[in-house]
């Protein structure tokens, strides 16, 4: 199950680390598992009845399965699974044993849980003077919202993702899925990554206390600064204006986008071709501006009559930024993720064998790869608490009946 | 100990626009050496035209000023902590210099499209040997292969063709896109992590490599539940509006004033419980969840009788006051003004010398040894000539005086 790379044997990129993962549902899980698809021992640590992302779905067939959800089976690849209630005397003592045999801990509780349960960052680092912490949640463990409810779309607000997506005239739209979250998970595997370099340096432990919110409003450029420095608010464009669109074609939708300088709007009225288009009233950006309903329907007429596939090429052919609105069916058929082998394929014994994303990233000397399929609940009880922390079976045996693990 | 986590990282950066200056602002805030190489022909579109473009709202108070390369928000937003200098790649001068300067790097990252270092004749393997352990960035829209690997794409032609437009807009309407270019950081945010990890790679084995990172690849991430939906139950998502369907009330409600919203969401029994309460309409306190999505429509209309004689701001506070996940819809005004970012600095302010003194957005997170992130504003054109000629590489200022009367290098576009 490779993807793009050689299974050469190589290890990946960081082979290195080994990854205490506290973290459950999407943020902390992304985070980790960029660390584990590129290498990283991981070993996830769930409360016993799971990463609440195993009981959303989707499921197969829409039958609810803790061991068969496709947002949970996506973002744990590569990883180990073991159960532990960290609220029991016994619970946090192997908690306590584990951190020293490991690089770095992620969690995503709310602000202070980990104090009140005792297993706060001054007692970790006890435990372990070089570990890396990488506390990821909503707002931040500091400020007046942090202890505020949330979900993905009250993020998404709060942080301008959804002031700027939606039509100007009508209600601001979240966007798709669980975007915030993924946002906060991307960038804590790079401040994670670059915690390690200061560790490395130092040989002193070091902590990450990344805000979810401000990931999210992080990729909203310009809008803060046009703010700052001409008091512009920058508005939602919904389908967008002129050279700079999404228009209708003959088998559904493609963004057209000229930028406003340099060669692209000589190419593009060259590639449309109508004696129209080639008007010098459209040769500049003010006048784009001024005649934007004459240019829109010109723009309309050359894209309505073609499909998308035939837009596609054209764009490629001329240099012009051109792109059809793909569903999941035209990604997975698409002539370029194909011909790169970017989708793969992962058994596993509870979601059967389904096709995952790729490597987002490919490093060709080190690649990403599916060394483990998905967790199951528990699957590595034994291999962590007695092949690793030296517990004895019957102990484990224990455990398991009073309700530790 | 007060050294940056990534001091002693030192990147060459061509990259332009937004996808790869969001990975090198990354990496730059946390103290990687960051020479950003424009040249005098070709420098970064987001420093917009020559001449000024007063219709581009771009500039200080809209003003393009004397020096409007320089007074970019755009630019200066994505490039703060960077040293710049310019370097005409294409004359056999600038390609040399340019060599010297990758055997003093630890990583080269480029978001061409593919093809284009080949044709400078500073492919991977050309860079290799001028420093065997060089780690190579790649970052084209497609990737360095396959039939679309030379092709042109924006922001928002990745959200077309990542699978995002398709699923983001109203139930009744067309496809939409963000007016923030999403697919650039979310390919930025990859590159740097990817960046990252080859450093950690190549500090164990002594090895560097060359990444390929396709920005399409990296989207797609960020949808992978509904590729596992579509491998699982060939169900394809639609456009939903951004609400959730499976409770109710959820989504945003208008408050008092032009363009003013809240979000509610996350919506259980005992919320709508403490919902119904607040917004005095204790007869529909019983409710069902089942019910509550049969009615939707009503009860939005009851929840938007109370948010709309409300500012976002306290409605918000009002509804988190009575443990509802709420949020106020913020704008750039409202997000400048906001308690928690003040709270977390996460604003701050620097001085450029041709834009002025002004707040900028900076690191999202905290962490151990870094206490302030913008330590230096975005370079003006080539500023940094003479110290990174000059102090890395030696060149004389006789040496930089023939190159710039050559054109390899400068200040003025």
């Amino acid at each position: 199950m490779t993807n793009g790379a050689p299974s050469d044997g190589r290890q990946g990129a960081l082979a290195r680390l080994r990854v205490l993962d506290l973290s459950g549902f999407v943020s902390g899980p992304y985070a980790t598992k960029l660390l584990a698809d590129y290498g990283a021992d991981v070993v996830k640590v769930e409360p016993l009845d799971g990463d609440p992302a195993r009981r959303t779905g989707p499921f197969p067939e829409d039958i609810p399965n803790i061991e068969a959800s496709g947002l949970f089976l996506h973002l744990n690849t590569n990883k180990r699974s073991v159960t532990l209630d960290l609220e029991t005397e016994e619970g946090r003592a192997l908690l306590l044993d584990l951190i020293p045999r490991f690089d770095i801990v992620v969690e995503n509780f709310s602000p202070g849980y980990l104090d009140e349960i005792g297993l706060d960052d001054a007692t970790m680092v006890t435990a372990n003077p070089r570990l890396v912490i990488a506390h990821i949640t909503p707002f931040g463990q500091t400020g007046p919202y942090r202890r505020y409810r949330e979900t993905d779309l009250t993020l998404q607000a709060i942080s301008g993702m959804v002031h700027h997506n939606g039509d100007p005239d009508r209600e601001p739209l979240k966007l798709f899925g669980y975007q915030s979250y993924y946002l906060g998970g991307a960038h804590a595997s790079v401040a994670i990554l670059a915690a390690l370099r200061r560790r490395d340096a130092t040989g002193e432990s070091q902590q990450v206390d990344l805000s979810i919110a401000s990931c999210a409003g992080n990729v909203i450029v310009p809008p803060m600064t046009s703010w700052a420095y001409a008091g512009i608010i920058t508005m939602r464009r919904g389908h967008g204006r002129g050279q700079w669109a999404i228009y209708p074609c003959a088998d559904g939708f493609a963004t057209v986008s000229v930028y406003h300088t340099g060669r692209e709007w000589g190419d593009f009225a060259r590639m449309v071709g109508s004696d129209a288009i080639k008007d010098p009233k459209f040769e500049t950006a003010a006048g784009r501006t001024e005649h934007v309903e004459e240019l829109e329907s010109e723009i309309l007429a050359w894209t309505i009559g073609r499909t998308k596939h035939e837009l596609q090429e054209l764009g490629r052919e001329n240099r012009i930024a051109i792109g059809y609105t793909a569903t999941v069916q035209d990604l997975i058929e698409s002539p370029q993720l194909r011909s790169r082998d970017f989708f793969t394929q992962v058994e596993h014994p509870a979601a059967g064998t389904q096709t995952y994303p790729g490597a987002p990233v490919r490093l060709t000397g080190s690649p990403w790869r599916i060394r483990r399929r998905p967790p199951l609940l528990g699957e590595h009880n034994e291999e962590i608490y007695v092949g690793e922390l030296g517990r004895r079976p019957e102990q484990l045996i224990e455990m398991s009946s009073s309700g530790v693990v | 100990m007060t050294e940056l986590p990534l001091e002693g990282v030192r990147i060459l950066d061509l990259t332009g626009m937004l996808a790869g200056p969001y990975a090198t602002r990354l990496l730059a805030d946390m103290g990687a050496e960051t020479i950003k190489v424009e040249s005098l022909r070709r420098y970064d579109l987001t420093r917009g035209p020559v001449a000024g473009d007063a219709r581009a709202r771009i500039y200080p108070d809209e003003d393009p000023g004397d020096s409007p390369t320089d007074r970019s928000s755009y630019y200066n937003e994505m490039n703060r902590n960077k040293l710049g200098i310019t370097l005409d790649l294409q004359t056999d001068r600038g390609r040399e210099i340019f060599l010297r300067l990758v055997a003093e790097s630890d990583v080269v990252i480029e978001n061409f499209s593919a093809g284009v270092l080949e044709r400078l004749d500073l492919a991977y393997e050309t860079l290799c040997g001028t420093k065997a352990d060089i780690i190579v960035v790649s970052m084209p829209a497609f990737g360095n292969s396959g039939p679309w690997r030379h092709g042109v794409a924006y922001g928002n032609t990745m959200e077309a063709l990542s699978g995002f437009a398709a699923v983001n807009g109203y139930p009744d309407s067309l496809p939409i896109t963000t007016s923030f270019t999403y697919g650039d950081p979310v390919a930025g945010v990859h590159a740097a992590f990817a960046l990252l990890a080859a450093i950690e790679y190549r500090d164990r084995t002594g090895e560097g490599q060359f990444v390929d990172l396709s920005q399409l690849e990296t989207l797609v991430q960020f949808i992978g539940e509904s590729v596992l939906d579509y491998s699982m139950n060939a169900r394809l998502p639609e456009r939903t509006g951004g609400r959730d369907s499976s409770r109710a009330p959820d989504g945003v409600y208008r408050c008092h004033g032009d363009d003013n919203w809240v979000s509610i969401s996350g919506m259980d029994d005992e919320g709508w419980l403490a919902l119904s309460g607040l917004i005095g309409r204790g007869d529909l306190r019983d409710v069902s969840a089942s019910e509550r999505l049969e009615r939707r429509d009503e009860l939005d209309e009851a929840v938007e009788a109370w948010t709309s004689t409300l500012d976002r701001v306290d409605a918000m506070i009002a509804l988190q006051s009575a443990g509802i996940a709420a949020a106020a819809v913020l704008d750039a005004p409202g997000i400048a003004a906001d308690a928690q970012v003040a709270e977390r600095g996460y604003l701050e302010e620097i001085s450029h010398p041709q834009a002025g003194t002004h707040s900028y957005p900076g690191l999202p997170w905290r962490m151990s040894g870094i206490d302030r992130t913008i330590r230096m504003p975005a370079p003006t054109l080539g500023e940094h000539n003479g110290r990174v000629f000059g102090e890395l590489l030696g060149m004389s200022e006789e040496e930089l005086a023939t190159l710039a009367e050559e054109g390899v290098t400068g200040t003025k576009p």
